[in-house]
């Protein structure tokens, strides 16, 4: 029996055995829900993503196919995608449960909104790409041989895009990971309205100062990370790489699955008769569909040139429709006296804006060393280490921080430490991804040359990883901002800690004022200054980055 | 009335705003049974005229008749082989030889039967269910000929089909291919072969259309008047490949 049988085997029985262990060592009585918080926060997960893969086939294709469509979808996606998500719960929650009558469906329903919005732009752009990039010369065949609408989906969009779909899915879902604990974490704000998932347990033991409760929670929620990334993920990137165009014979690389049908193989067996009743129940559910098929291939095939046309407009009108609705709301905010504590927002964004620098300054000084560390000596244990280490979503890590910093200095300090958990990954792996990519020539320039460290850093890694450091940083300020929300104000027990910037005061116009005016402007505001911000300064050094110190 | 008419083609690029003309009042025929190449240098539009007479492209003026049809998109009567195989990388063997049965919906013992008297044909035989990752060169571009002749086309078409292959494979597909052509029991007709290489022209070809560009045009028209098979040593065959080279150079 290999490692990774092992592994599987211990994954499975420790899932199995949490509750008996729980009750063995006779823990605090909440942790016996342990299982249940962590399970429905995965249902949460599964159910967005689900979503999320829909809407996102859609999207893409649309956006692919259709030029036009193109020309509305594609920058509307990159606006989506830059705006702090979380910024938004506070509004989705006053929104849904407004909609559901109170009842906590709503609270629900906004979470799972909420993840979606996380996950579902990327993989959107995933579909997106996959299907623009389509060798010519393949989507020709595909027309050459008369394939339809439908077939041409299934043999050739499908299939094209589900290397880069899984690829972002599992960015998509570690950032769900970290909404879904943040969702969970202000859903307390309210305190009627809570979501009962592995984030509010952690907020909720360590509140309490249970430190057992704290450390059992967060091994439980790793235990369910890393059993979802072995079972799920790393057998369908494996299994992805069937469906690249590079002319080299796929990946033979294990997965937990294979070496378990390795060392068992009973369970072959098993798995053939489970393959065959799929099968047998697939075609029992093609002869149903064949009068829809029948009607589909006569009524509507031929109609979807003009069904495509349909959706445009009525996409366009929608759009225009929310459009103006959105201007006609502001202009009425703007038209009647504004809220007296709006005069807070510059202020706010400022502040914020100015507690987001101090922790970059921060995140550069320990990831930049530490990641030209770890990719210069190119230890392949050194970085499953840290990307073990960063699958904790940094959200689960608020509870622990804000219990311990919290008690020996001022808020403040915890709250920039949490920013900094939020940002310091992105930094980190693109700067070892950077190092790395350093050409071999380049490295042997050092020995040819006898460059001491010091010039080596500076006339070679620097400039190498510049491009990537600077796509970190991107990333890292969008993660930074919505770390922010969820950091400037937090409910602890009944306490409330807070700073002033423009998080805090979107939580407060929600919780404690029940202020929509303000929460829209602030809203508003943050919107255009993250688009300001990030046209004025970041696309430009972006654009230096790679002009510069681009290999290529 | 001939098998494809060529009539005053006319094909413009659009390159950095300034507008490009690939060729004009490009016309030719294609007899039935007749086997033609077109050759001439690279770049010269050859591969965007073979999309034109499959109906994958459109050219600016003039039309592309076949069987005195205009011909306005893509139809089972016209095949292509491609260059660079176009083998569907997630499909295995088989899969990507029924693409074109199985979307015009037919029986799938029909498919099988079909699909396997043809890989038996070209010596794909045991390689149903791999994948085009797997196979080599000369082995793709079997399928990618199987793929086309399943349809059973009239009018074949093929762009520089073996010049991803090495050339030892090449020959033999060369003569697979022939072979296959001269079958009465199939039904494949006329083919249509783009190419740079002279020798390959001489060796397969009834006629050859000879192009040069700035702007492409036809500068000759050469009948090969030798039995088939045909022996690439002999001094005729030579004389033709001579004839060629003093054309394009």
């Amino acid at each position: 029996m290999n490692k990774t049988a092992v592994t599987l085997i211990i994954v499975f029985i420790s899932l199995i055995a949490s509750p008996f262990i729980i009750g063995f060592f006779k823990l605090p009585p909440e942790t016996y829900s342990l299982p249940f918080y962590g399970l429905s926060s995965l249902l949460r997960m599964s159910i967005a993503f689900i979503l999320s893969l829909v809407f996102a086939f859609f999207y893409g294709y649309y956006a692919a196919t259709n030029k036009i469509g193109e020309k509305i979808l594609i920058p509307l996606l990159d606006v989506l995608q830059s705006v702090p998500v979380l910024g938004f719960f506070p509004a989705a929650i006053a929104f849904f449960i407004l909609f559901f009558n109170g009842s906590s469906v709503g609270v629900e329903i906004a979470a799972i909104f909420l993840i979606f919005t996380s996950m579902a732009w990327n993989i959107a752009f995933a579909v997106y790409e996959s299907i623009k990039t389509i060798p010519q010369e393949l989507s020709e065949a595909v027309s050459l041989f008369g394939l339809n609408n439908w077939q041409k989906f299934l043999k050739l969009y499908l299939p094209a895009s589900i290397p880069k779909t899984v690829y972002n899915g599992i960015l998509s879902w570690s950032a769900g990971w970290y909404f879904l604990v943040a969702c969970e974490i202000i859903s307390l704000g309210s305190q009627t309205y809570s979501l009962p998932g592995i984030g509010s347990f952690l907020v909720n033991v360590a509140s309490k100062g249970d430190f057992t409760g704290l450390i059992l929670g967060l091994a439980f929620l790793v235990l369910i990370i890393f059993a979802f990334n072995f079972l799920v993920w790393q057998p369908l990137s494996v299994w992805s790489e069937k469906f690249k165009y590079e002319e080299v014979s796929y990946s033979t690389q294990e997965t937990l699955w294979s070496s378990f049908f390795k060392s068992f193989p009973f369970f072959i067996t098993i798995k053939g008769r489970a393959m065959q009743a799929l099968e047998l129940a697939y075609s029992f559910f093609y002869k149903l569909s064949n009068p829809f098929r029948k009607f589909y291939f006569t009524h509507v095939e031929n109609k979807i040139p003009l069904i495509k046309k349909i959706i445009f407009y009525l996409l366009a009108l929608t759009f225009l429709y929310l459009l103006i609705e959105l201007l006609l709301f502001f202009a009425g905010i703007f038209s009647s006296t504004l809220p007296p504590d709006s005069s807070l927002i510059p202020e706010s964004l400022l502040l914020s804006l100015a507690r987001l620098v101090v922790s970059f300054i921060l995140t550069c000084f320990i990831t930049i060393p530490l990641g030209i560390y770890v990719g210069l000596n190119g230890s392949k244990k050194l970085l499953y280490f840290f990307e073990a280490l960063s699958a904790i979503p940094a959200t689960a890590l608020f509870p622990v921080i804000i219990l311990i910093v919290s008690a020996f200095t001022s808020f403040e300090f915890s709250v920039i430490l949490l920013i900094l958990t939020g940002m310091m990954w992105y930094v980190f792996f693109n700067v070892v991804a950077g190092v790395a990519s350093i050409p071999q020539d380049f490295k042997d320039v050092k020995k040819v040359f006898g460059l001491n460290l010091k010039s080596y850093l500076s006339k070679i890694v620097i400039p190498a990883m510049m491009p990537s450091f600077i796509t970190g940083s991107i990333t890292a300020f969008g993660g930074g901002w919505n770390a922010l929300i969820v950091a400037e104000y937090v409910n602890f027990g009944g306490k409330i800690l807070k700073v002033n910037g423009i998080g805090s005061l979107i939580d407060i116009s929600v919780y404690s004022s029940n202020n929509v005016k303000l929460l829209a402007l602030s809203l508003l505001a943050m919107t255009l200054f993250i688009i300001i911000l990030n046209t004025l300064v970041w696309k430009k050094l972006y654009k230096w980055a790679f002009k510069h110190y681009s290999m290529n | 009335m001939s098998l494809l008419e060529v009539r005053n083609v006319s094909k413009i690029v659009k390159n950095d705003g300034k507008r490009i003309t690939v060729f004009e009042n490009l016309s030719f025929e294609v007899e039935r049974g007749e086997f033609v190449v077109m050759i001439g240098p690279s770049g010269c539009g050859k591969s965007t005229l073979l999309r034109m007479i499959t109906g994958l492209e459109k050219p600016d003026s003039g039309g592309v008749y076949f069987q005195g049809k205009l011909v306005t998109k893509p139809n089972k009567s016209i095949s292509l082989v491609f260059q660079s195989f176009a083998l569907l990388p997630w499909l295995t063997v088989f899969e990507n030889i029924s693409l074109g049965l199985e979307a015009a919906r037919l029986p799938k013992q029909f498919i099988k039967d079909k699909v396997e008297k043809y890989i038996d044909k070209v010596g794909l035989g045991g390689y149903e269910n791999a994948y085009p990752k797997e196979l080599s060169g000369g082995m793709k571009q079997r399928v990618g000929f199987v793929r086309a002749l399943v349809m059973d086309p009239e009018l074949l078409c093929m762009d520089e089909p073996f010049s991803n292959v090495d050339p030892l494979t090449a020959t033999n597909l060369r003569d697979e291919l022939l072979l296959l052509w001269s079958d009465k029991n199939f039904p494949l007709n006329s083919i249509i072969m783009v190419t740079h290489n002279m020798e390959e022209a001489v060796y397969m070809a009834d006629r050859i259309i000879v192009l040069k560009d700035k702007p492409t045009r036809i500068i000759e028209t050469v009948k090969v008047d030798l039995p088939r098979p045909r022996d690439t040593k002999t001094k005729e065959f030579n004389d033709y490949t001579e004839k060629l080279y003093g054309l394009l150079t």
